[in-house]
């Protein structure tokens, strides 16, 4: 609304300050015509035509519409008699003189009322035309307020999305892992029983004078103790079946991308390079999409945590992946950090095994779990001339993507 | 002293792991008292014997850690040796610094359990060992009649009979008399162990009255 009122305040604004100029304007046209006519006058024989009061006459009426117009036509009638009857060439006073000036009178109102009705029309038509005009721009204009307010409610949505999905994996691999210490914990307790009650058990036969029946007791107490690890390794094994049951179609890129994005802020932050080359014609691989997202987040998570500690050359993380031999793919992730110093690759992917002070030392072991239940395998080695390699092998599914 | 009237406390949430240590524990003649929280070991009467404490760190409800910070602020001198499912270095040091004895990772050796707790027994059979004497000497002082706890002040400051005479206004043969009083009562050979028991006690450190 605001724009519609600011026209037609510009419009006002302008009829104000025309009001006067297009009388003077004919007042103009027709001295302009006078002057040409008496300039004809000198290189003409006899009366010379009237035509450019013609012209001024229109000219007035179409731009300064019907007042202007009737103003020129009024104030050229005066000089037409002048020309016609008082100026005639000869001396004599015709009837046609008369004829010809009542003649040009007529003329010039006519032109004058027919210009500035034309005029009328057209000031008509082109207003509205620029009403039609206005309308438009301020439908263009909610039009674009509209598409930026969707576009903005899209871009809410699709961070809110982002932020959802980003929550939920994060929280599934916080899961994971703390699954993984509760699984651990839980074998634990029987095994220390178990050990417990053996060397009791040997004790009492041990013994100056051996008790049987407290030994026996001692043995019988392992082998509960066994029997209930026993089924804790069973729940992991159904466990791992339900997982199994989740299995579908993963692209090995889209994969990467997810863990990428979710990485991303940590890479930057910590300005690191990161190079990613995935065959694009690279069959699928069969799986749990979250988990084998959750090995390459470990991997990847390590790979930022060594290369954070690194100064003096540029931080580069290179995953590829590149066919193998029977339908697998072997993907090797590269850091240039500090690599594995003094350890033993091998031993890193014991549980609880880690070097750093607040590290829990489940990353690789979880990541080699997985990638085994996938039938695939996932081994560490020194990367040439500084870094930690990691390469996973894993089964194609077969179907291209 | 026999082994007998010693007590191993062991509070783990597992029964299997209470069954087993007190299995262990009976085979070397130790009396184990087993609770699955720390409240059911708090609702104990605790005997008044040599004990120490085998604690697991990961409990329902409040962690070994914590626990042990409460056993301290209630003034609980108890020793105590942590039990954990994973050697987590941190947490073994601060369970040390707050005084643990020991921090052993499930499962471990029966006979590095069995040392840490012989040696948590040994520490607490010392420590009652010194209050129960600190004790009897506060019976013993109390034993003493105000003179004669004002002789014995000027007394251990090493001042011979005849200062000390004059300076509670008195005849040197009768400061002799308490003297032999206060030796007797206190139970001291000579000067020395008095002067040393007064220290334990404290005594003299504060005015005389
Ligand atoms: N990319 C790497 N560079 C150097 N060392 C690594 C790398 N990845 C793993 N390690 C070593 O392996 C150990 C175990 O890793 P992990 O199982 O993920 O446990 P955590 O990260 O909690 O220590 C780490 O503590 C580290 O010493
Ligand atoms: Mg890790």
């Amino acid at each position: 609304m605001p724009l519609r009122l600011l026209n037609s305040s510009a419009g006002l604004r302008n009829d104000n300050q025309t009001l006067a100029a297009p009388y003077a304007l004919a007042l103009l046209l027709v001295a302009a015509a006078l002057a040409s006519t008496l300039l004809l006058q000198t290189v003409y024989v006899g009366r010379p035509p009237l035509f450019p009061f013609f012209a001024a006459i229109a000219a007035a009426a179409w731009f300064g519409g019907k007042g202007p117009g009737y103003f020129a036509s009024a104030v050229s009638v005066p000089l037409g008699l002048y020309f016609y009857v008082v100026a005639r060439p000869d001396h004599d006073l015709h009837f046609r003189d008369f004829l010809l000036f009542v003649f040009f009178a007529t003329c010039a109102f006519l032109g004058g009322a027919l210009n500035s009705r034309h005029r009328k029309t057209e000031d008509g038509l082109r207003s509205a035309h620029r009403d039609l005009q206005a309308k438009a721009t301020e439908l263009q204009h909610a039009n674009d307020a509209l598409l930026a307010e969707m576009a903005e409610r899209r871009r809410t949505e699709a961070t809110l999305e982002a932020m959802r999905s980003k929550l939920g994996r994060v929280m599934r691999l916080t899961t994971m892992a703390e699954m993984a210490a509760s699984i651990a914990h839980e074998i634990n307790q029987p095994l220390t029983a178990i050990v417990t009650n053996g060397e009791t058990c040997v004790r009492w036969l041990n013994a100056a004078e051996p008790n049987i029946a407290e030994a026996q007791d001692a043995a019988k107490r392992a082998v509960r103790d066994a029997e209930r690890a026993s089924q804790v390794v069973s729940r992991i094994r159904a466990m791992v079946r339900n997982a199994l049951a989740d299995r579908e179609q993963v692209s090995l890129q889209a994969c990467l991308d997810d863990v990428l994005a979710l990485l991303l802020a940590d890479l930057t932050a910590h300005q690191i390079e990161i190079r990613c080359e995935v065959p694009p014609a690279l069959p699928t691989l069969f799986g749990d999409r979250i988990q084998l997202q959750q090995v390459f987040f470990n991997l990847l998570t390590n790979a930022i945590e060594s290369l954070s500690e690194t100064t003096g050359r540029q931080r580069d993380i290179t995953i590829s992946a590149e066919r193998g031999r029977e339908n697998t793919v072997v993907i090797l992730l590269r850091d240039n950090g500090a690599g594995f110093q003094d350890c033993e690759p091998e031993q890193l992917f014991d549980s609880f095994v880690t070097t750093k002070p607040s590290g829990m030392g489940m990353g690789l072991s979880i990541s080699r779990t997985i990638v085994e239940t996938h039938g695939g395998t996932l081994t560490a080695s020194r990367a040439i001339p500084h870094g930690a390699a990691f390469a996973i092998t894993l089964p194609l599914s077969g179907e291209e993507p | 002293m026999t082994k007998h009237d010693a007590i191993v406390y062991v509070v783990d949430d597992d029964d299997a792991i209470r069954e087993a240590l007190g299995g262990l524990l009976r085979s070397v003649g130790l009396t184990m008292i087993g609770s699955g929280s720390p409240r059911e070991f708090m609702a104990h009467d605790r005997a008044d014997a040599p004990s120490c404490l085998v604690l697991d760190v990961r409990l329902p409800g409040a962690s070994g850690l914590e626990f042990q910070r409460e056993l301290a602020a209630a003034n609980e001198n108890i020793p105590i040796i942590f039990i954990t499912g994973h050697g987590d270095i941190p947490m073994s040091v601060r369970a040390m610094k707050a005084g643990a004895v020991e921090f052993l990772t499930k499962p471990f050796r029966d006979q590095d359990l069995l040392d840490a707790i012989q040696g948590a027994l040994a520490t607490d059979r010392a420590r009652r060992d010194q209050e129960r004497s600190l004790s009897d000497l506060r019976t013993r002082l109390a034993s003493l009649t105000e003179r004669e706890k004002q002789v014995m002040a000027i007394l251990v400051q090493g001042h011979v009979n005849k200062q000390i005479g004059a300076a509670i206004g008195t005849t040197e043969s009768t400061v002799k008399a308490h003297r032999a009083q206060i030796m007797r009562k206190m139970q001291a050979a000579t000067l020395a162990d008095l002067i040393r028991m007064a220290g334990r006690l404290q005594f003299g450190a504060e005015p005389v009255a």
